[in-house]
């Protein structure tokens, strides 16, 4: 069943298409949101909602487009406003809540372990680049999905994705990563 | 290849980088080997390039052993989502939020002219002007309060209140007037049961949770022979 066809049996109330929603793209949402957030419960919240949004608001979905786009861009928002209510808070005592984020202190580290030197690198970007680079080299979106997900003109995104890269090379090389 | 292009040169082989976009076909591997020719050769002449390029490199590798990791993956949500996205059963809301604002500006400005408990002496009869006066600034009340709900609510607490005026005063006396001690108005007493009456009869089709809220704007003869003319412009 494609995406269209999926929708329309969300519409018609077909009670197994729901399922087949959130299974087809929770991980492409929770990969967003766990970028965004930083936090894996906080993710999953922001996870659930963008779900529960999308079902609740599938028939106001212009179905002629595609929905990982659409689905990306209520996660993004979702993972806005949870940033946002977070940067109210006070600092939570509770050690769960601390962002799950690679330790980036300087010292001894493997410099075989490349995937763990991006991880690093990707943590140092600000909040808007890290999102683009996820979207667009772990979730595979194009430059026009990414876009349209977070609100931004493409010419914008791709500066920031130019802008990420050459962040994370210096980073890397700084970390003194050779290839 | 100057400096500008080698940066998009990088872009674009970049950009092929993340896992569903990487080809690795003949036809884009050897389309990959002549730009990254082309790359080496400006770099080997461009001291400022050839930095960025050694880090490019690392980058892409990094890039690469990174997309292969294991992806960091929800726990099983599947049946909380659905459930939570279910329709849950809303709390049965006596009538919509904007007329009983409505409503509830109305009583307001009907209070105003509720009649003395009849232990009491009535008083002198209100003047006309001072009536009018405070009709026309319980109606902008009225107004400005039930706006902040919604249009249909304005439209109703106005409707009870020109109703309620207009059938001993007359559109035209609503309006603030100067003192004008010659003439007396309507009773304050009438009028007020004319707009608690109104407002019950605007209530009564919405539900008995709004009759029994305004139930305090009417009185015994009022419950004898209900008002059977609805609220103008309704």
């Amino acid at each position: 069943m494609d995406d269209r066809l999926l929708v329309e049996a969300i519409r018609a109330g077909d009670p197994q298409a729901p399922r087949e929603l959130i299974a087809r793209f929770q991980g492409v949402v929770f990969g967003l949101c766990f970028r965004m957030l930083g936090h894996r419960h906080d993710a999953e919240d922001a996870m659930q909602e963008t779900f529960v949004r999308a079902l609740r608001g599938i028939f106001g979905f212009d179905a002629s487009r595609p929905i990982r786009p659409w689905l990306l861009e209520i996660a993004a928002n979702r993972c806005r406003t949870a940033m946002a209510l977070r940067a109210r808070r006070p600092p939570a005592a509770d050690p769960s809540r601390a962002v799950d984020r690679p330790d980036d202190r300087a010292g001894p580290h493997d410099p075989d372990d490349l995937a763990g030197e991006l991880e690093l690198a990707l943590a140092q970007l600000r909040p808007d680049y890290r999102t683009v680079f996820a979207l667009f080299h772990e979730q595979g979106l194009s430059y026009e999905e990414v876009a349209r997900a977070l609100g931004r003109p493409v010419g914008t995104i791709k500066t920031w994705l130019h802008r990420a890269r050459a962040e994370m090379a210096a980073h890397l090389a700084a970390r003194g990563v050779r290839c | 290849m100057n400096c500008r292009d080698f940066d998009q040169t990088w872009n674009r082989l970049l950009d092929a980088e993340s896992g569903t976009r990487r080809d690795d076909g003949p036809e884009a591997a050897a389309s990959r080997l002549a730009r990254e020719s082309g790359l080496r050769e400006h770099a080997e002449s461009c001291p400022s390039c050839r930095i960025r390029h050694r880090q490019f490199e690392a980058l892409r590798v990094a890039m690469r052993a990174w997309s292969a990791r294991p992806r960091p993956e929800p726990a099983a949500a599947v049946d909380r989502i659905v459930l939570a996205a279910s329709p849950a059963p809303r709390p049965r809301r006596a009538w919509p939020l904007a007329w009983a604002s409505g409503l509830a500006a109305a009583a307001v400005a009907a209070s105003f002219f509720r009649p003395p408990p009849r232990d009491e002496p009535a008083p002198a009869p209100a003047r006309r002007a001072s009536l009018s006066v405070a009709m026309s600034d319980a109606r902008e009340a009225s107004l400005r309060l039930a706006l902040t709900a919604s249009e249909p609510a304005a439209r109703l607490g106005l409707a009870m209140l020109d109703a309620s005026i207009a059938t001993d005063f007359g559109p035209d006396d609503v309006a603030p007037a100067p003192d004008d001690d010659a003439e007396v108005g309507p009773d304050a007493s009438d009028l007020a049961t004319r707009v608690g009456g109104y407002a019950a009869a605007g209530a009564r089709p919405l539900s008995d949770a709004a009759r029994r809220a305004f139930g305090f704007l009417r009185t015994p003869s009022l419950d004898k022979t209900a008002p059977t003319a609805s609220p103008r412009g309704t």
